[in-house]
């Protein structure tokens, strides 16, 4: 199975040729995205898939008597103004999709599919109200409805495992059992992001100076300036790193889903594509003095100057933190979902992060409350005290001027643990309506 | 038997009178800030001067208190020798803007180095705080993932300056070779920051020193009894290991008791629940000094209520003690002053029983 670091270090490939080396991690995206596919393909995928891609291939049959250029041109036309930005496979894809329901009601749930771009959902909040629950629910439920979906973990802590009943880790992205349609999962692993983020920012102007020291018989101090190993101090990357560069990899899903660590761990990841920047930017200034320092040098004793290096890998994760930073703030692709639980303390942290969000320009519009009491006729003392207490935390969220104005959903507290897909399927039906 | 286990309280924080960091960590949402609200009240009343620091980017200690902090210690009310301050490590330093030739080759280098800014902000605040002369200092921390690169930071920092004087000291000397062959004009002063980064060494590695001493130095664990914050807490443990830092203290919040009141399916199931991992977390850490603490069905916010469940910090809770009784029916005279009616037959059944 193909790495996930092997894109970061490779040049961005042509749109065509993306697919396909994203189909070699899975068999479903390949016969999903692919109109010419045979049901032969699919013979060297697992059981499990072929039965899926079965389905597939049958939904697309039933429509096949009126799958013709002029249908899909008239198709295309009615729902995009631009044409020529298209991914052709991909699209037909939706197209079919959107023709097999036409005649379904708008709720909740179809306004957060809605639309042909890929959709970001982050869900964030106070840690332990559930976070993991709610994304890994909202991502059974994408795929449940027929949407390829990926949901990423980058809390430290990579409950995702337990949330899905199934080992996640390795850093590799893992078929998740159960669902209806392709749902992948990936815990990001901290090792990987450092050493491809070392790797990205591997400085390589002694090349030249050394042979220089040689020259002059001074080649042994380069080798001591070498043996600094300067790049251990980039053994903290800043947080939220994990996340800029799990975005910054091309996925074939309709939907991504984002399970982030803790509000503070997310405040820092707002500001992240800009600290980055700045970083990146010290490191290639660094660069550029030493290579003009080389330069100078060389031009004393009349030997050519070195050209600029054209494939520059940390120009180009520089250029990655751009491309985050706008898709942060993309309001049609990209939308924070802020979970919290019914106490004071997690209410006003949520509205914390809410202003932190606006202050940012990044899209909220749903709040979700987790861990309500569920009604019951014949209450308890400790319960309806409790009730009490979370009643009087929704009147405060009604009244924060933050948290007002997003959209609320209530989850409630079940009896057992959240885990794995039938759990998750059955928590995701009542959240997200 | 009960003899052989250790004390169920966090009392033995209170009598190491050579304490002098003390952290509170664990899983987002366990009570963290609840659990270190609580034990800086506790150490207030056996020190001569306790502060509290909160060093999680989303601060909750105002929250806790219902009091507004800031960066410096601020008094809290109703104490005299307790303050409190919420601090964030990403403050940005002084920018080194400016400074050409050599010296500007290391400010690069210095600020180019991911996380360096942090740890010297942190490194600036623990340099701070050592000069105010506080005779216990307690950490709310963030979530175990930041707490851990925070404990890191001291280390961290250690190396990079070790780094940097070597790269210095071998480089300024090349440099100095090739300004005489060439007859240039000495172009290198004192780095500033350089200077600056000197001026901390020698406070974080006393800081580094003492956080390691385990008379000096303990981490609070404070977890839930779930899968995952037992989980986080065994990768938390073994991660202070490797630092050297002294942990044997775990407070384990919102445990469901069999009490009176604790009636409807959903809470017997739940309690059922955390019994597997209560069990779990026993035999896992036999040597620790554990504290239960129990769920109470409203939130624990102001000096007042903090005070009152400090209690059982240094009281194993008992559902069952004739404090619990005064607290039930303290309990069934709020539910007869809601509702008169059912007033008056609870009136008379305490009567009649």
């Amino acid at each position: 199975m193909a790495t996930l670091s092997s894109y970061l270090l490779s040049s961005p490939p042509l749109c065509k040729s993306r697919f396909s080396a994203t189909s070699l991690v899975s068999g479903i995206d390949f016969i999903s995205f692919s109109p010419r596919t045979t049901l032969s393909s699919s013979s060297t995928v697992l059981p499990a898939i072929l039965s899926l891609s079965v389905k597939h291939n049958r939904r697309r049959n039933s429509l096949q008597g009126s799958n013709s250029k002029v249908f899909l041109f008239l198709n295309l036309k009615q729902d995009w103004i631009s044409l020529a930005s298209l991914d052709f496979d991909f699209d037909f894809w939706v197209s079919v999709k959107s023709v097999a329901s036409p005649t379904e009601t708008i709720s909740e749930f179809d306004e957060m599919v809605s639309g042909t771009k890929r959709k970001y959902y982050m869900l964030g909040g106070k840690g332990g109200v559930g976070k993991t629950s709610c994304a890994a629910s909202l991502a059974v439920r994408f795929a449940n409805n027929g949407h390829p979906t990926l949901v990423v973990s980058t809390d430290p802590a990579h409950s995702l495992s337990d949330s899905f009943a199934q080992d996640l880790t390795g850093g590799m992205l893992v078929p998740v059992e159960g669902p209806e349609a392709p749902l992948f999962a990936l815990e990001i692993n901290p090792e990987k992001a450092r050493e491809e983020f070392r790797s990205a920012s591997q400085m390589n102007g002694g090349t030249g100076v050394k042979d220089f020291m040689d020259g002059m018989g001074l080649g042994m101090l380069v080798e001591q300036l070498g043996e600094l190993k300067l790049g251990e101090l980039l053994d903290t990357p800043p947080p939220g790193l994990d996340e800029a560069i799990a975005i910054s990899k091309e996925f074939c899903y309709s939907i991504i889903v984002f399970d982030t660590a803790p509000t503070g761990h997310t405040l820092r990841l707002l500001s992240l594509p800009d600290f980055l920047d700045a970083s990146i930017g010290k490191i290639l200034k660094l660069r550029q003095k030493i290579t003009s320092a080389t330069s100078a040098i060389k031009s004393v004793f009349g030997k050519e100057e070195k050209g600029p290096d054209a494939a520059d890998k940390l120009e180009k994760l520089r250029e990655r933190m751009v491309k985050v930073r706008e898709l942060f703030r993309d309001t049609e692709s990209t939308e924070f979902v802020i979970v919290t639980i019914p106490t004071v303390m997690a209410v006003s942290e949520s509205s914390r992060l809410s202003a932190s969000l606006k202050k940012e320009s990044v899209p909220v519009k749903r709040l979700i409350v987790n861990q309500l009491l569920p009604p019951s006729s014949s209450d308890c003392k400790f319960c309806s005290i409790k009730r009490k207490d979370q009643m009087r935390a929704l009147d405060m969220i009604r009244e924060d001027s933050e948290l007002s104005a997003l959209t609320l959903m209530e989850a409630p507290l079940v009896d057992m643990e959240i885990r794995g897909v039938p759990a998750l399927r059955f928590l995701g039906d009542i959240i997200w309506k | 038997m009960a003899a052989d286990l250790p004390e169920a309280t966090v009392q033995n924080i209170l009598d190491q009178e050579s304490l002098k960091w003390v952290f509170v960590g664990g899983k987002g949402g366990v009570g963290k800030t609840t659990c270190s609200s609580i034990l800086a009240i506790c150490l207030a009343s056996v020190r001569s001067s306790v502060l509290i620091i909160s060093t999680d980017p989303a601060h909750n200690l105002s929250d806790a208190f219902q009091q507004r902090f800031t960066k410096s210690p601020t008094l809290v009310q109703g104490f005299s020798n307790l303050f409190a301050m919420e601090v964030d490590p990403t403050v940005e330093t002084d920018d080194m803007a400016g400074t050409d030739g050599m010296d500007g080759l290391f400010s690069d280098l210095a600020n180019a180095i991911p996380g360096i800014d942090e740890a010297m902000s942190f490194a600036e605040m623990l340099k701070l705080v050592q000069t105010m002369d506080y005779a216990t200092i307690v950490f709310d921390t963030a979530p175990t993932g930041h707490t851990l690169r925070l404990l890191q930071f001291p280390a961290t920092l250690e190396k990079g300056l070790s780094k940097l004087m070597s790269l210095k000291s071998r480089f300024g000397g090349l440099m100095t070779q090739m300004s005489r062959m060439f007859g240039m004009e000495d172009e290198f002063g004192e780095d500033a920051l350089l200077g600056r980064l000197e001026g901390l060494k020698d406070v974080i590695e006393q800081v580094n020193r003492q956080f390691k001493d385990p008379d000096m130095t303990t981490f609070v664990c404070v977890c839930i009894p779930e899968f995952l914050s037992l989980y986080e807490t065994e990768r938390l443990v073994q991660e202070l290991a490797k630092f050297e830092i002294d942990t044997h203290n775990i407070i384990i919040n919102q445990v469901l008791y069999d009490d009176e009141d604790v009636e409807s399916k959903l809470l017997r199931a739940r309690m059922r629940m955390q019994q597997k991992y209560l069990d779990q977390f026993y035999m896992l850490y036999d040597d620790f000094n554990i504290t239960k603490l129990p769920l109470l069905p409203e939130e624990v916010t102001g000096v007042e209520a903090l005070k009152a469940f400090s209690h059982k910090f240094l009281t194993p809770y008992h559902p069952t003690t004739s404090r619990s009784n005064v607290e039930e029916l303290e309990r069934k005279v709020h539910t007869l002053r809601l509702q008169l009616k059912t007033a008056e037959e609870e009136l008379e059944r305490v009567k009649s029983g």
